[in-house]
């Protein structure tokens, strides 16, 4: 019983927490943020498992926690109203080629993370050639090119066009 | 899964109503108050009340046997025994008890898995028997 109870209590917990701390958080890992993953997983395993370290106990922990999980994405299915307080909704930080600013502020997001994501991912040299940017759920910038450059997703340059 | 949870929840895996117990010897002066599953390397924790005129005795002195011999960590014991005593198949503690219902308190940590049987007896007397299920 004490089991389910530290697992479930550990679940919301951290849940809070990582809300607080906003979607960037371990969205984009640096060397340092892996490490802060593990210290974090390390604290936490203390008062999951407390003083039984029986493989009844771990099993327990595991089988609370996935549980919680399912229940949590089903009832994300179900309404939306979940979904938007379990996940929060994705942010629109760019616009037209102008970003929000206080948006970005908001997010904790720089300019620069967002260029870094339009050239990874659409090849995009200038702020001006995103429609938009978008902040997921998941913590990621997504970048949407303006139509003109219909082959901008190929990472070419604009003169490539057919 | 819902139910696995239910079921731990409900104590089938070790703490939890399902799981607690109560045994006592033929007399009924002492009562021992035990988890039905326990966990390796968990420890739990045993209650013995003295109920009846052996309260007066003084010291009271209690036997363990069988699988308190081998299979179980003994922790703590509270209060303190006056002494302890090795025997064969277990353990003899004696304690003094300030009045009637006075309780000792045994925190135990199981060494093996599978089915533990063990007895709580007052010297000369005939035992409270429980059997305890250690899962892994």
């Amino acid at each position: 019983m004490d089991a389910f109870f530290r697992a479930a209590t550990i679940y919301m917990a951290l849940w809070v927490i990582f809300r607080i701390a906003g979607r960037r958080t371990l969205a984009e890992m640096t060397t340092f943020d892996f490490v802060l993953l593990l210290i974090i997983g390390e604290a936490t395993q203390q008062a999951l498992l407390g003083d039984d370290f029986s493989i009844t106990n771990s099993l327990i922990i595991i089988v609370t926690l996935l549980l919680i999980d399912v229940l949590v994405s089903l009832a994300k299915r179900r309404s939306q109203t979940v979904a938007k307080w379990v996940d929060g909704v994705p942010t629109i930080i760019v616009s037209d080629g102008k970003p929000l600013y206080d948006r970005l502020r908001m997010a904790r997001v720089t300019e620069d993370d967002i260029m870094e994501a339009a050239r990874r991912l659409q090849g995009l040299e200038r702020m001006d050639q995103i429609k938009y940017a978008v902040m997921e759920v998941s913590g990621g910038i997504t970048v949407i090119p303006h139509a003109a450059e219909p082959d901008a997703g190929t990472g070419r340059p604009p003169q490539g066009a057919e | 899964m819902v139910l696995l949870v239910g079921a731990a929840v409900s104590g089938v895996f070790a703490s939890g109503p399902l799981s607690e117990a109560e045994t006592h010897d033929p007399d009924g002066t002492v009562v021992v108050e035990y988890e039905r599953f326990i966990r390796r390397m968990a420890p739990t924790t045993l209650r013995i009340r003295f109920l009846g005129p052996v309260a007066n005795a003084d010291p009271v002195a209690i036997e363990f046997r069988n699988s308190f011999a081998e299979d179980v960590d003994i922790e703590t014991v509270r209060p303190e025994p006056d002494h302890m005593a090795a025997m064969p198949d277990g353990v003899r503690m004696a304690f003094r008890l300030a009045q009637e219902g006075g309780a000792v308190t045994l925190r135990i940590k199981p060494q093996a898995v599978g089915l533990l049987r063990g007895e709580v007896s007052i010297v000369g007397r005939r035992p409270a028997r429980l059997s305890q299920i250690v899962y892994p």
